[in-house]
C-alpha cells in the first residue's frame, strides 16, 4: 500500500517536482524551501538554491527561519548582497522562484498589497517585497495560493501576470520572453496558464476534491483542462525526506505550535517549575 | 574587478588551481563569482605570470624588465612577442622555456609563503530538526508520534 501523505505534504512535492537538474531557485521561507531542499536531495542535485538575501547554493538541513538564515545550512557558496540578487534577476539568471499570493485574477495578476480600498483598507498585507521582479523577470514563477481568493478585478495591482491576457504582456515589450507564472498551486489543484489566452486553466485536483469545488471560489467561468487529473501521489521517499527535513511544515503551524508548548511545559513540569 | 565579470554575457575563469566544493563552502564571503555565471575554467599553474597572484606568486620584476626594454624599439618588440607569446605553443611550453632561459630558481624567489586568512565559523547549532534522542527539537515528538498524531487526527490521504 502507498505511503500516506498530508495535505502540506502534497503541495510541498508537487511544487519540488517543477525543479529541474541545473535550474537556478530563489525560495523564500516555508513550503518554497522545503521544496527546493527535497529536489536538491531527490532529482535535482545540480540546482543552485538561494535566498535573495544574497545567500547562494545552499544545501538547506533544517527550514529557515527567514530569508537570511545561514544557520539552516552547513555552509554555502556565495555570500552577496540583496541588490545584486535583484540584479542577476533581472539579467534573466534565475529560473524558478515561488510567490505566496492573496488575490489573483483571470490572467495570473497578483495583489499581495491591500484587501479592500488602498486608503481604507479592509486587511494590508506585506506588500510587493521582490514580488514584481521576479514574476516579471523569472523563467518560471510558480504561485502558492493557500487561504486567497480568485477575482476578477484585483483590489491592487503588485505584480504582473499575463496582464489582459493572449499576447498582451509579449507586446507590452516589458518582460523577457517566455517569462512569467508557470503555475498555480492552492489547497484544492494545480492550475497552469491556457498557451493562447493566458487565461487560468485547471489541470489538476487534489484528492477528494471535484471540479465543482474549485468553480465555487473562481468568479468567472474557469476553463478547464480536457485532460484534467489527479494530482500525482507523493512516492515514500519523497515524503520520507520531507518528513525528515522539515516536521515542523508537515504538522503546520497550529500542531507546531500546540505541541511546541505541550512540549514546554513538560519540560518545565519536569524540572519542577510548575 | 568582480562587477566587471559580472556585468558580462560570458565568464571564462583562469584558475591557478581547482578545490573541492567543500572549500568554497566553507568560506562564501570569498567567492566572487557564483558557479552558475561561469561558462568554462581552465586550470592553470602561474597563469598570470610575469603578473602577481596573491597567495601564489608576486610579480615577476625581472621578466618585466626584459619586456619593458624590449618594448622599447619596434624590432624588439616583434622579437619579444616571436620568443615569448608566438614561440611557445601553450602555456606549459612558455615556463619549459622560461627554465631553460632564466632557471628555476627564479620562479621559485617569488613564490608565496602561506600567509592564510582567520577561517570564518560557518557553524550552526544544529545540523537536522530532530535531536540525539530523534525527537523534534520544538514540538519533543519522534516521527512515530507524528506519524500517528497525523492519522489520529484524520490528516493522511492516499
Amino acid at each position: 500500500m502507498a505511503k500516506r501523505y498530508t495535505l502540506d505534504e502534497l503541495l510541498i512535492i508537487t511544487v519540488a517536482r517543477e525543479i529541474k537538474d541545473g535550474d537556478n531557485v530563489i525560495l523564500g521561507v516555508g513550503l518554497p524551501t522545503t521544496a527546493g531542499a527535497m529536489a536538491k536531495a531527490l532529482h535535482a542535485p545540480n540546482a543552485t538554491l538561494m535566498m535573495e538575501s544574497g545567500i547562494i547554493d545552499i544545501e538547506p538541513l533544517v527550514p529557515p527561519n527567514h530569508i537570511a538564515d545561514a544557520n539552516s545550512c552547513r555552509g554555502f557558496s556565495y555570500a552577496t548582497d540583496l541588490f545584486s540578487m535583484f540584479t542577476m534577476t533581472y539579467r534573466g539568471f534565475v529560473d524558478v522562484c515561488f510567490l505566496g499570493v492573496a488575490q489573483i485574477d483571470r490572467y495570473g495578476n497578483i495583489n499581495t498589497t491591500v484587501i479592500g480600498d488602498y486608503f481604507k483598507p479592509k486587511m494590508r498585507l506585506p506588500g510587493s517585497g521582490g514580488a514584481p521582479e521576479f514574476l516579471a523577470y523569472a523563467k518560471h514563477t510558480i504561485l502558492t495560493m493557500r487561504g486567497g481568493e480568485f477575482v476578477d478585478k484585483l483590489d491592487y495591482f503588485t505584480s504582473p501576470g499575463y496582464l489582459d491576457g493572449g499576447d498582451s504582456r509579449e507586446r507590452s515589450g516589458l518582460f523577457p520572453k517566455r517569462s512569467g507564472p508557470s503555475m498555480l498551486l492552492t489547497t484544492k489543484g494545480v492550475f497552469r496558464f491556457d498557451d493562447a489566452t493566458k487565461e487560468l486553466c485547471l489541470t489538476k485536483l487534489h484528492p477528494g476534491v471535484s471540479v465543482d469545488m474549485v468553480k465555487k471560489d473562481v468568479p468567472w467561468d474557469l476553463k478547464v483542462a480536457d485532460n484534467l487529473s489527479q494530482t500525482e501521489a507523493p512516492t515514500e521517499e519523497e515524503i520520507n525526506f520531507v518528513r525528515h527535513f522539515a516536521p515542523t511544515e508537515v504538522v503546520g503551524r497550529k500542531m507546531m505550535f500546540e505541541l511546541g508548548i505541550i512540549n514546554a511545559i513538560n519540560k518545565a513540569a519536569a524540572r519542577q517549575k510548575i | 574587478m568582480a562587477a566587471a565579470a559580472l556585468a558580462s554575457k560570458r565568464i571564462i575563469v583562469s584558475c591557478e588551481e581547482i578545490v573541492e566544493h567543500d572549500i568554497i563552502q566553507s568560506s562564501p564571503h570569498l567567492t566572487i563569482i557564483p558557479a552558475y555565471r561561469v561558462d568554462a575554467v581552465v586550470e592553470v599553474p602561474w597563469g598570470a605570470h610575469p603578473t602577481e597572484v596573491l597567495g601564489y606568486y608576486n610579480l615577476d620584476r625581472t621578466a618585466y624588465a626584459f619586456f619593458f626594454m624590449a618594448d622599447m624599439t619596434g624590432d624588439g618588440l616583434k622579437a619579444w612577442m616571436d620568443e615569448w607569446v608566438y614561440g611557445c605553443q601553450d602555456r606549459q611550453a612558455y615556463l619549459d622555456h622560461y627554465m631553460v632561459k632564466h632557471g628555476a630558481k627564479m620562479l621559485n624567489d617569488i613564490r608565496a609563503k602561506a600567509y592564510y586568512s582567520a577561517p570564518a565559523n560557518y557553524g550552526a547549532a544544529f545540523t537536522s530538526c530532530w535531536d540525539n534522542e530523534n525527537k523534534e527539537r520544538s514540538m519533543g515528538i519522534t516521527l512515530f508520534e507524528m506519524e500517528k498524531i497525523l492519522e489520529e487526527r484524520g490528516m493522511l490521504y492516499g
